[in-house]
């Protein structure tokens, strides 16, 4: 008898992803997305970009980042290196600017570029949106470190997204611990991991963020330091704020 | 006298008298020898650059579909009224090709190596084989060939697989395993990062329809046809497609680029219109040349003019005999034009030498090392292209220095009278 419950209980561990639907993984998502947007306050930190290219040493960028999740609204003022100081990037819903101090003049750029050359691309600064681009292919349960999680295989339903295929890792506390990003012909083309998070107010900030290129010899982390939560007035979220910002 | 006669005087005084014209001679020959190394240099270069961007954009005369909507990416919406518009034309093409294109948005990469690439072409290789001298099969859908400097960023040799990543007509990230089958060197402006695949393949990764293209390149037997052709393909084209007009220049056609529409907009491109900027640069080259042409030739005007005055003082006597011995003026005119066209024509011959043995002293030296000159040269190298027009042009501006330098003195020698005997 008791060996019998073992073998239904093995059964039931090992068929438990066959019990959920396409709409359970959404909600995994979902729930991971919201983890990781911060939609009823403003957000801003400093951001310490990293970037190490096989023979071309260390790059280091820091950068200001605010962020207003729930108008799809960020601002990111570049402090260091001081030949890109006063550089910044404005995002206002579909629309993402780049600012030159140099040429003091606005440039449109696209989601899907680089950010200041690192391996971090300019979508990874705003408010996570997996649920709404992505429908998941498939799921299995796996572990990865320590972390039991959900790996979520992901294709766009859209062609605005950087990636058009994904895989995430989801830790049982929905929040993302590690991405694999894929060319539309299932190449892949860079690893994220988020190890660890910081708690502030109840919610959660990545510590630091790795990005590892596959096709080049290329990595960058991003240490996140100094977040708040308080309110950030309007006028960051414009084009004056960075011209003022690039003096 | 008969003018044979003349003729033949001439010769024998321009003999007797070869070391007083010895300096005119190298004077004449040396400015002849300039212009005709400058010219030809430029000719080579500006063929240099022509060859050059027939190979890199695959035609004489082009129709070009571009997808507003899709960025830079482009395709022809309908081949069979393109191949209409073409059938049509008065001067059949002597070859056509069919090519796609992604411009900028292309990454070769490989053992950790990425390289940008400003063109990927999409091309029919077997059609192609005589720009590939290692052509790969029609079956062989695999194979990229690189350009030298794309192998060199990367550490590619041939046999290496590379991936290739692009961006689809809808923004996109995709990828494709590629073979690399050669490895091209091209010193021109269009060799630096570049890359071929099979034009199926490269519309596979683009999302494009399997036998779309970008470009239809013609080609013809006769030069300057292209040109021709232009307005005739593009009023043809004009009837059943959305062709943008026929542009004079570069800015006309960016600012036909520049215009909204929707879908696809064909134009109609001459080669001469995509090398314009370094035909202009050669064509200021020319008028350099024959500004300092035209230096060196009042120069050797002047050195001609006192030269001969000089020669026709010393000869004062035995001319002053001529008259004497009842020569009229008119006569004695010829017979020294006959003499000058003697001058002329050794210098020619000597011009053409020292220009000849210039040439080839240039063309020992490679100078793929100095900065922006790499693009007019073929394989480092300077190479003159005679044309005869230049040729001729070059032999009618020293008649039309030569002459009228000598016309004066020797109308003036004609004056002397018998007593210039006893001078």
């Amino acid at each position: 008898m008791i060996k019998h419950r073992f073998l239904l209980t093995l059964m039931l561990i090992f068929s438990f992803p066959f019990f959920l639907e396409a709409e359970d993984y959404r909600a995994i998502l979902e729930k991971a997305d919201a983890l990781a947007s911060y939609l009823d306050s403003d957000f801003s930190a400093e951001y310490t970009i990293v970037h190490e290219k096989s023979g071309s040493g260390r790059e280091t960028t820091v950068s200001a980042v605010f962020r207003r999740d729930s108008d799809y609204k960020y601002t990111i003022i570049v402090a260091e290196p001081s030949i890109n100081r006063g550089q910044g990037y404005l995002k206002l819903k579909d629309t993402l600017w780049f600012y030159d101090p140099e040429s003091r003049r606005f440039n449109f750029t696209s989601s899907k570029e680089r950010f200041q050359n690192s391996n971090a691309r300019n979508s990874d600064f705003t408010r996570s949106t997996l649920a709404q681009d992505y429908d998941v292919l498939s799921a299995s349960r796996t572990t990865l470190g320590t972390f039991n999680c959900w790996l979520l295989d992901l294709e766009a339903n859209n062609d605005e997204v950087t990636y058009p295929k994904m895989k995430i890792w989801v830790s049982d506390d929905y929040l993302v611990r590690k991405t694999e990003d894929y060319s539309l012909s299932g190449q892949l083309l860079r690893t994220t991991a988020i190890p660890s998070y910081q708690v502030l107010e109840g919610r959660f900030i990545p510590r630091a963020v790795y990005f590892f290129e596959a096709l080049v010899d290329e990595k960058t982390v991003i240490s996140i330091a100094k977040p708040s939560f308080r309110a950030i007035p309007d006028t960051v979220f414009t084009k004056t704020f960075l011209e003022k910002s690039g003096q | 006298m008969k003018s044979h006669k003349r003729a033949f005087l001439g010769f024998r005084y321009f003999r007797g008298h070869l070391r007083r014209f010895l300096f005119l001679i190298l004077a004449i020959s040396f400015g002849f020898a300039l212009i005709t190394v400058m010219t030809s240099l430029s000719r080579g270069m500006y063929g240099n650059v022509s060859r050059a961007a027939r190979n890199h954009y695959g035609g004489e005369l082009f129709v070009l579909g571009y997808h507003k909507q899709y960025g830079m990416l482009g395709m022809v919406e309908s081949d069979a009224a393109v191949q209409r518009a073409v059938d049509a034309l008065p001067q059949a093409p002597s070859r056509w090709l069919k090519r796609s294109l992604l411009f900028s948005d292309g990454f070769v990469y490989f053992a950790g190596n990425g390289s940008r690439q400003k063109y990927v072409y999409g091309v029919d290789f077997p059609r192609e084989a005589d720009l590939f001298p290692r052509s790969p099969g029609p079956e062989d859908s695999r194979a990229i060939i690189l350009s030298a400097v794309t192998a060199g960023q990367l550490g590619a040799r041939i046999g290496d697989d590379v991936v290739l990543k692009v961006r689809t007509k809808t923004g996109q990230i995709n990828t494709g395993n590629f073979i690399v089958r050669d490895i091209i060197e091209d010193d021109s402006i269009f060799g630096s990062y570049k890359c071929f695949v099979d034009r199926r393949e490269l519309n596979a990764l683009l999302g494009l329809e399997s036998d779309s293209y970008f470009s239809l390149g013609l080609f013809f037997d006769k030069a300057g046809t292209a040109n021709a052709m232009a307005p005739i393909l593009q009023k043809a084209l004009e009837k059943e497609l959305a062709v943008a007009p026929l542009a004079a220049d570069k800015d006309d056609f960016a600012y036909s680029q520049s215009e909204h529409w929707t879908g696809v907009r064909h134009f109609v491109m001459t080669l001469d219109l995509y090398v314009s900027q370094v035909g202009d640069l050669l064509r200021a080259m020319d008028l350099v040349s024959y500004f300092l042409y035209i230096m060196v030739s009042l120069i050797v005007l002047v050195s001609i003019s006192v030269t001969y005055r000089l020669i026709i003082h010393e000869r004062s006597s035995e001319i002053g005999t001529m008259r004497a011995m009842g020569f009229q003026r008119g006569e004695i005119i010829a017979v020294l034009l006959w003499e000058a066209l003697f001058v002329f024509l050794i210098s020619l011959f000597t011009g053409s030498l020292l220009s000849l043995l210039i040439l080839k002293a240039l063309s020992l030296f490679s100078f793929g090392n100095i900065p922006g000159i790499e693009i007019f040269l073929d394989k480092g190298r300077l190479v003159p292209l005679f044309k005869a027009e230049d040729i001729l042009l070059n032999i009618f501006l020293l008649l039309f220095i030569l002459f009228p330098a000598l016309l004066g003195p020797a109308y003036k020698a004609s004056r002397l009278r018998a007593a210039a005997i006893n001078q």
